[in-house]
């Protein structure tokens, strides 16, 4: 969307005092019966979690308040631990279904430190461990476009629809919230209010609440040798503030879910996308988190990150009209109607289309592969030529679908895209490995006997060999 | 001897030393680098010629993109060679400008590569073949533009040959990808750079060749580009500033347009044309802006400018540079309108590595709200003003003199440990500008015309 489609998107809405659709369709598919919610609270300068809360939505979560959150102990994350643990086993015998509700970004950074701290932790326990690993896996299906597995439900709200106020406004879920909330009616005002409070995973700290002051406060009290009965009253503040955080943070969540649920968007057009996200996944969890660190392992994640980017935006352009609608302002989809069809044996090869668009922008270049939307029909373009009537005219020859007559017939009014390139060239650069390929997996160039056979000046002979 | 003919024979003694070392050098790479129109191509033809007719060699030249293969095979084509073959994808057809006159293959064909001879073929084809293709398939192995070429399109067809000779502008644009390559940058292997780039970070002391000259660029322009964009690779103009002269016949009248291209007839090969005030905030493209475009090509063309000595110039001889496909768009609507269908219109991406005798080149920067990283690349930038062979007309706001003053840098714009190429773009910008408005270059129309 270009800025000035966004604000006056934004304009419309603040006028209606809601927020309103930018698609019509969902890049989520609809949550599995096991979808689960993870919220957390970090502590700002240390990058610990402090508290964290989970479980099945449409429950009360299960919250975790650490007392001592950058201690060694870690025994109290064990029941986080065995929940993801259940969770991840749920979806390796369902073929790797499985979602994760977070309230934020800021959810799945802090459960990426949380991996890094333990996945290769020899002292922490297996189950510590195992949690590591699987957080340092969500978090690295979450850098996926087109990934089915993380909800991130403020992230979720703006790209699906868009508020009245200002795109850093939309940064605070809750204050986005108040564009959703229908008992709301005067937004602005609500969605200010709302905002003085962060809503990042971190404690409430303004000069009229100082919650995160409060918990440092109780910590050191903590260590400083209380009465049994003070150190119990310490810990129990220490607990509910935490409690009450973490809390907020998963009610956001929900709240937001709720709202993006309840844009009705239809959920179809994503089993490619289920499909990709849920093979990443169960192959992770099987053969665990391993970073690409050789040439050739990053070069497959790469492509692999690539491709993922490639078949999201072919399958939003497909399912869903409003994107179609931008990609054609900007050329990346051509919409027209077919001129001719050049097809000596209805229904056989050879078959070409000539497309007439009133576009003044194409993006598609010769050669290039393309789909009709919504058919079976694909072909390379031939040529593009600007057409009598001042629109671009284009051929485009028919490799798949020439019996599809509905599409190809003359009149028909049609929209074409380019067709995702989404190979992964897995056995490509695993074989250039196994070949110790010297640019890439050696340690030095290797040196070769000098040439000693030459015929002169390398330009002279070039200028001997030129064609008279 | 004067200057230029030194540079010239530098140049030429750069290139046989750069082709030697790579065709009969104990080292397996050889990287060249190259400003804008230094003669890489020729270079390319040249080490292919020497190494297959030369030498024996059985010599595969790759590039990053097909279009830059069908070049390189028609450049080719007006050698003698034992052998020249074209690969490309099996869903493509033969340019007409090649069909009938070389060996093409869709796909890899067995028949393919027997002798010494030439192939030349994109990196992504030959790589989809590599199963096919042995280690030492070949001889040696060219890559022409490789800054354009990711390192890790290059990793599978590496060890194709045991030479390599990689030529290509490190000023010009990093290869296209369209993933968030943030978290990759300080890794130990960023595959995604440039290739050059990559081999460089893992073995600085492989041996690299600058050639000195630019067949191109003005010595007016060149000067500008050098200082701003390569200041790592030192060079000049061979060109004689009179076989470049620009004439109109017919006398300007047009107070808003005709002084800048008079300042093009004059001799400054890099102008600037500036409208009050910034894009308008609520459109997707700047209709005056476009207009201003147009309208420069439209007074060449009426005013009959003439490429000295050569031709008068025609629509075919004017391209318009426009980093956005939107505004790009509306300028090609302007020509539409105007009976000016031919006259090139395209984005920086597909005008790298053509040149064209007058290039008209929208400001990246006069644009609504602050800077992107888009706007400020600097390889971009270098692009747009060095394609032209005679002259060079900058359209751009008054509001980029707002934006180079009033930009602050975001930290986050690299990545920790990380090269800043948002940074040098910025101060590639201010140089620049800062040089056109030094030699009064910039010229400004006023609110009421």
């Amino acid at each position: 969307m270009s800025n000035m489609q966004d604000t006056l998107t934004r304009v419309l809405a603040r006028h209606a005092g809601r927020a309103l659709p930018i698609r019509s369709t969902s890049s989520l598919s609809a949550d599995p019966s096991s979808a689960i919610g993870i919220a957390t609270i970090k502590i700002v300068t240390e990058e610990q979690i402090q508290a964290i809360a989970f479980g099945s939505l449409g429950r009360a979560p299960n919250l975790i308040a650490r007392l001592d959150p950058i201690g060694r102990d870690v025994t109290d994350l064990l029941p986080f631990a065995r929940f993801l643990i259940e969770a991840i086993e749920h979806a390796l015998e369902h073929e790797g279904e499985l979602r994760i509700w977070v309230p934020h970004g800021e959810t799945m950074a802090a459960l990426d430190v949380l991996g890094h701290r333990y996945w290769r932790n020899q002292n922490a326990s297996p189950e510590i461990v195992r949690m590591g690993e699987i957080c340092r896996i969500l978090a690295h299906e979450a850098i996926f476009a087109g990934q089915q597995v993380i909800a991130d439900s403020a992230q979720l709200l703006r790209d699906h629809a868009i508020t009245g106020q200002t795109p850093i406004e939309d940064g605070h879920p809750d204050a986005m919230l108040a564009w959703f909330d229908r008992a709301v009616t005067d937004p602005v005002t609500e969605a200010r209010q709302r905002s003085r409070f962060p809503a990042s995973g971190i404690l409430v700290n303004t000069p009229d609440r100082r919650d995160d002051d409060r918990i440092e406060k109780l910590r050191k009290e903590a260590k400083g040798g209380l009465t049994a009965g003070r150190l119990s009253a310490v810990q129990g503040e220490i607990r509910r503030v935490l409690s009450a955080g973490v809390q907020r943070e998963w009610d956001l969540m929900v709240a937001a879910r709720a709202a993006f649920w309840g844009l009705g968007l239809p959920t179809t057009g994503l089993d490619t996308l289920i499909d990709l996200s849920r093979k990443r996944l169960s192959a992770a969890l099987m053969q665990g988190h391993f970073p690409a660190r050789r040439a050739d392992r990053v070069a497959i994640e790469l492509d692999e990150l690539d491709s993922a980017q490639r078949v999201t935006e072919q399958s939003m352009l497909e399912a869903d009209g409003a994107a179609r609608l931008r990609a054609k302002r900007a050329g990346a989809v051509i919409a027209g109607h077919v001129l001719a069809r050049n097809q000596p044996k209805r229904g056989r090869h050879p078959c070409s289309i000539d497309v007439e668009t009133d576009q003044t922008v194409v993006r598609t270049r010769r050669d290039d592969k393309v789909v009709v939307v919504g058919t079976n029909v694909s072909g390379v373009v031939r040529d593009i030529a600007v057409a009598p009537s001042g629109g671009i005219r284009v051929r485009i020859e028919i490799m798949n679908g020439v019996r599809s007559t509905a599409t190809l017939d003359a009149g028909t009014r049609i929209e074409i895209m380019e067709q995702a390139g989404a190979y992964v060239r897995t056995r490509e650069f695993s074989q250039a490995a196994a070949r110790g390929v010297w640019m890439f997996f050696g340690d030095t160039p290797p040196a070769l006997a000098p040439g000693t056979w030459r015929r002169g000046s390398p330009l002279a002979i070039a200028r001997r060999s030129r064609r008279p | 001897m004067n200057d230029r003919a030194r540079t010239s024979q530098d140049a030429d003694q750069v290139m046989d030393e750069a082709i030697d070392r790579a065709l009969h050098g104990d080292t397996p790479l050889v990287i060249v680098n190259s400003p804008p129109g230094a003669g890489k191509t020729y270079l390319v033809e040249c080490a292919a010629i020497a190494a297959a007719v030369g030498a024996g060699m059985r010599v595969i030249c790759l590039t990053p993109g097909v279009v830059q293969a069908y070049d390189i095979a028609e450049r080719l084509l007006a050698y003698n060679l034992p052998r020249l073959e074209l690969v490309h994808a099996k869903h493509r057809e033969t340019p007409a400008r090649l069909s009938g006159r070389l060996t093409v293959s869709n796909g890899w064909g067995g028949a393919l590569n027997n002798g010494p001879g030439v192939i030349v073929a994109n990196a992504h084809v030959i790589a989809a073949y590599r199963n096919q293709l042995p280690s030492g398939s070949f001889d040696l192995l060219i890559v022409d533009e490789a800054y354009q070429l990711a390192a890790n399109n290059f990793l599978p067809v590496a060890d194709l040959a045991p030479r390599a000779l990689m030529v290509g502008d490190p000023g010009q644009l990093p290869p296209v990808t369209s993933v968030d390559t943030s978290n990759f940058e300080a890794h130990a292997h960023p595959v995604h750079w440039a290739l050059p780039t990559y081999l460089l970070k893992r073995f600085p002391r492989t041996p690299v060749y600058s050639l000195p000259s630019t067949r191109r660029l003005l010595p007016d322009t060149a000067r500008v580009v050098q200082k701003a964009f390569y200041p790592d690779l030192s060079f000049a103009s061979v060109v004689d500033p009179a076989s470049r002269r620009l004439r109109f016949d017919v006398s300007g009248i047009h107070a808003r347009l005709d002084p800048a291209l008079d300042a093009l007839a004059s001799g400054a090969s890099i102008v600037a044309v500036v409208l009050p005030g910034a894009s308008p905030a609520h459109e997707e493209t700047d209709p005056e802006l476009a207009a201003v475009m147009a309208g420069l090509v439209e007074r060449i063309l009426v005013r009959q400018g003439t490429w000295v000595g050569t031709r008068r110039l025609g629509q075919g001889d004017i391209g318009c540079i426009d980093p956005n496909v939107l505004t790009g768009g509306a300028v090609s609507d302007r020509l539409r309108r105007a009976g000016l269908r031919d006259v090139r219109v395209d984005t920086v991406e597909r005008w790298q590595g053509l040149e064209v005798p007058i290039a008209i080149v929208r400001h990246p920067l006069s644009r609504v709200g602050d800077p992107e990283p888009f706007d400020l690349q600097a390889g971009r930038w270098c692009v747009s003003l060095s394609r032209h062979q005679i002259g060079c007309i900058i359209v751009g706001r008054g509001s980029v003199d707002d934006v180079l003053r009033e930009y602050v840098h975001p930290c986050d714009t690299a990545a920790a440990g990380g090269r800043d190429d948002v940074w040098s773009g910025f101060q590639a910008h201010c140089s620049i500008w800062a040089e056109l408005q030094l030699r009064g270059r910039i010229f400004r129309m006023g609110n009421d015309s």
